[in-house]
């Protein structure tokens, strides 16, 4: 068996899964090729460290850590209606204070207003009947 | 509590059911998910989204495969997804080196042993190049290859989970096989070891 078929099948030699008669000719190979075997060695080792890898242990504080993490979800689906919420009663607030201030703007606000403005034409008029010349000789 | 009970529990938001179901498959879906990372801290992150994920949709379960099926698809995507945005990540990252001159090089790989401060160096580089080795294989042909080698699952249960026939997945796991041997084959030649 040559060198590059052992290559293409080392794998299968290491996991037992060749037919006995290649088993054997795979076997009787690396016991010639220094090379093949130490490529087998290596592949041999690396395989192995699967089987250390496996072995896990999961932290005592998963299920609390999770738990937390629960509730911090229903916290953020709560939130969206929360959000909501929040807007709706915004924009009634606003709705109200605009057609409020409508209102008030129309009605007794411009009455007011234009009585005053009235008035002060009433003054301005008094210069009318009291120019500014007889004003200023009174002073001095 | 059997299978049923245990999902019509956490249908119902029962904390006990919550408790029994983490309790009874929190190992195997952390193992499952550090098979593909490499990584305990990251893989119980992922873990923990994938229990997340079965609360938040438990009652889309219909019951028509078994419930660690279930939690495997889960674990296996979300795995996947977590290798994919990592790649992303590192792309960005060897682009903004380029750009800083490499100040962040060393960072990615010291925090890759966080979990393994007592192991030696030469175990380290040989897990790496594992890791380095099983990743060049294609997707498919990695997760048949992870979920029977690190999971020890049947060819058959393999096939439930990635929805493949039998055939298939023998398929995939012998080119999973020679791909890891051609790459380690490599490795060898350069004296990686």
């Amino acid at each position: 068996m040559s060198c590059k078929k052992i290559h293409n099948n080392l794998i299968f030699y290491l996991e037992g899964e060749l037919s006995s008669e290649e088993m054997q000719a795979v076997r009787s190979h690396l016991d010639d090729c220094d090379d093949c075997r130490r490529f087998a060695e290596m592949m041999k080792q690396q395989l192995q460290l699967i089987e250390s890898e496996k072995q896990t242990e999961v932290s005592p504080y998963f299920f609390t850590k999770l738990s937390v993490r629960l509730d911090e979800k229903y916290e953020q689906f709560r939130l969206p209606a929360q959000g909501w919420l929040q807007l709706t009663t915004f924009s009634l607030l606003l709705i109200v204070g605009i057609v409020v201030g409508i209102y008030l703007g129309n009605l007794p606000y411009n009455t007011v207003q234009t009585q005053s403005v009235d008035n002060n034409m009433l003054l301005m008029n008094d210069f009318e009947t009291e120019p500014i010349e007889t004003f200023l000789l009174e002073l001095q | 509590m059997n299978e049923p009970s245990l999902i019509k529990g956490i249908q119902q938001n029962d904390q006990h059911a919550y408790r029994t179901l983490v309790e009874n498959y929190q190992k195997m879906v952390v193992n499952t998910c550090k098979s593909i990372v490499y990584n305990h801290a990251d893989a119980e992150d992922i873990a923990q989204d994938v229990f997340l994920e079965v609360f938040r949709n438990a009652n889309q379960f219909r019951g028509e495969a078994q419930l660690s099926t279930w939690l495997y698809r889960i674990a296996i995507n979300r795995s996947l997804n977590f290798v994919r945005n990592n790649r992303r990540k590192r792309f960005w990252q060897s682009i903004e080196d380029t750009f800083t001159g490499g100040r962040n090089n060393n960072r990615e790989i010291s925090e890759n042993h966080n979990d393994q401060p007592d192991s030696g160096i030469t175990d380290k580089q040989r897990k790496e190049i594992l890791h380095q080795a099983i990743g060049m294989i294609p997707e498919k042909q990695r997760i048949a290859f992870t979920l029977n080698k690190y999971e020890d699952l049947s060819y058959q249960q393999i096939a439930e989970i990635m929805n493949l026939s039998l055939s298939s997945v023998e398929s995939l796991i012998h080119r999973a096989k020679k791909n890891l041997q051609d790459q380690l084959y490599e490795c060898y030649k350069k004296k990686c070891i």
